[in-house]
């Protein structure tokens, strides 16, 4: 049985890390006296030099030109922070203490005694507090894309034209938080389970507008045919 | 917190090609890129590697629109007649070859591994060998070696071995 023998060759992991300056003291000391003498890792570690090198000229003579984007705004979307099942485990809780409270006769004489004190057994609602907000931006191509997320949420889309460069979209009457996202492509609405109407004015130099609705096939607008409004869900 | 314009105008253009040659839509890779920094002003992450949070978030945004996309297509490939084409643009030249030569690129990167290509991307971005270790779940000395592969699989492909000019 023979013993077995050590590779006298730098591996490719260290090689990678001297050409990268990543190499730890240690291994550059051990590396680099083995480079100067020994021909087979001095031809691999300039042909991952060369390839390195070659493949930074290729990918940079491949990149598309960057479109021109702005960072997002604190202010410019709406987003909730509070996890949906924390929501859901909350409303359940409160609908089942209120319930109880109703069946017990403490909480009888505790409505009666709310009744009385307020003149009327009929019960109030709020009244729901609509939700606007808006955002403004500049597109970055001839054409937009406007994705609605929730096409079962119900509301409308109005388009219009105007001679400005920006486009500005409104959310009137929702009935809860809406984000809006502004994108390379366009804008997207997340209306998850929120009926709302958009309200959404693009400069008139756009060729078109493409909506895509909840996931349906997108519909292709020109500008000319503005304005529209587009209604959806139930 | 640091000033989302400011880490936008340091990060934003490398985030985005990155992604850009990660997926091969530069679209998609700019909304991904948005959203990572959409993420960053919601919830700013307790981490002392912005750059490097930004660049797992804008991979993981963009490797999911990817899916969705290709869920999408599926759909649209069973009703072909209900959907409404545009007329192709007439391409000049230039953006022609510009447009091949991006897809042969990106058809190369595309015979790596998620994680080569991730390894391979990052490395051309100037990330240390740990970060893009932390970031594709792997060891720094894996790194090293993943790089090594990478190379060698891209450089018949993409005719590496030939000197480059610039």
């Amino acid at each position: 049985m023979t013993a077995p023998t050590m590779d006298p060759h730098v591996g490719d992991d260290v090689l990678v890390r001297v050409l990268d300056d990543q190499a730890s003291e240690l291994e550059r000391s051990h590396a680099r006296p083995h480079l100067d003498t020994c021909d087979v890792c001095r031809t691999r570690l300039d042909t991952l030099e060369r390839r390195t090198r070659s493949l930074h000229a290729v990918l940079r003579a491949a990149d598309p030109p960057m479109p021109a984007m702005r960072p997002p705004l604190p202010g410019a979307h709406r987003s909730r922070h509070i996890p949906r099942a924390w929501l859901s485990a909350a409303a359940l809780a409160a609908l089942l203490a209120g319930g109880a409270l109703v069946a017990s006769p403490a909480g009888v004489r505790l409505l009666d005694w709310i009744a009385a004190t307020l003149g009327s057994t009929a019960p109030v609602d709020p009244p729901a507090e609509p939700v606007s907000s808006g955002i403004e931006f500049v597109p970055a191509g001839g054409e937009l894309v406007i994705e609605v997320i929730d096409g079962r949420a119900g509301g409308e889309v109005r388009l219009q034209t105007h001679s400005g460069s920006s486009v500005t979209a409104r959310v009137r009457d929702a009935s809860g938080p809406v984000e809006l996202v502004v994108l390379a492509s366009g804008l997207r609405i997340g209306n998850s389970g929120t009926r709302a109407t958009y309200e959404i004015t693009l400069p008139e130099q756009l060729r078109r507008v493409r909506v895509q609705i909840g996931g349906e096939p997108a519909v292709d607008i020109p500008t000319g045919q503005l304005p529209r409004v587009i209604r959806f869900g139930p | 917190m640091t000033d989302v314009t400011v880490l936008f105008r340091e990060h934003h253009e490398s985030l985005w090609r990155f992604l850009t040659r990660l997926t091969g839509d530069p679209d998609r890779a700019a909304d991904a890129a948005q959203l990572a920094f959409v993420r960053y002003v919601e919830r700013p992450p307790v981490t002392n590697n912005v750059r490097a949070w930004l660049f797992r978030v804008g991979r993981n945004a963009a490797l999911e629109a990817a899916r969705t996309h290709n869920r999408r297509l599926r759909l649209l490939s069973t009703a072909a007649g209900r959907v409404p084409h545009a007329d192709p643009q007439p391409a000049a030249d230039e953006a022609f070859v510009a447009a091949d030569r991006a897809r042969s690129v990106h058809a190369a990167l595309a015979h790596l591994s998620m994680k080569e290509r991730t390894v391979l991307l990052m490395r051309e971005e100037g990330f240390a060998h740990r970060e893009i270790a932390a970031a594709v779940g792997t060891t720094t000395g894996s790194v090293g070696t993943m790089i090594a592969r990478a190379l060698d699989k891209l450089a018949a492909e993409l005719r590496l071995d030939r000197e480059t000019s610039t």
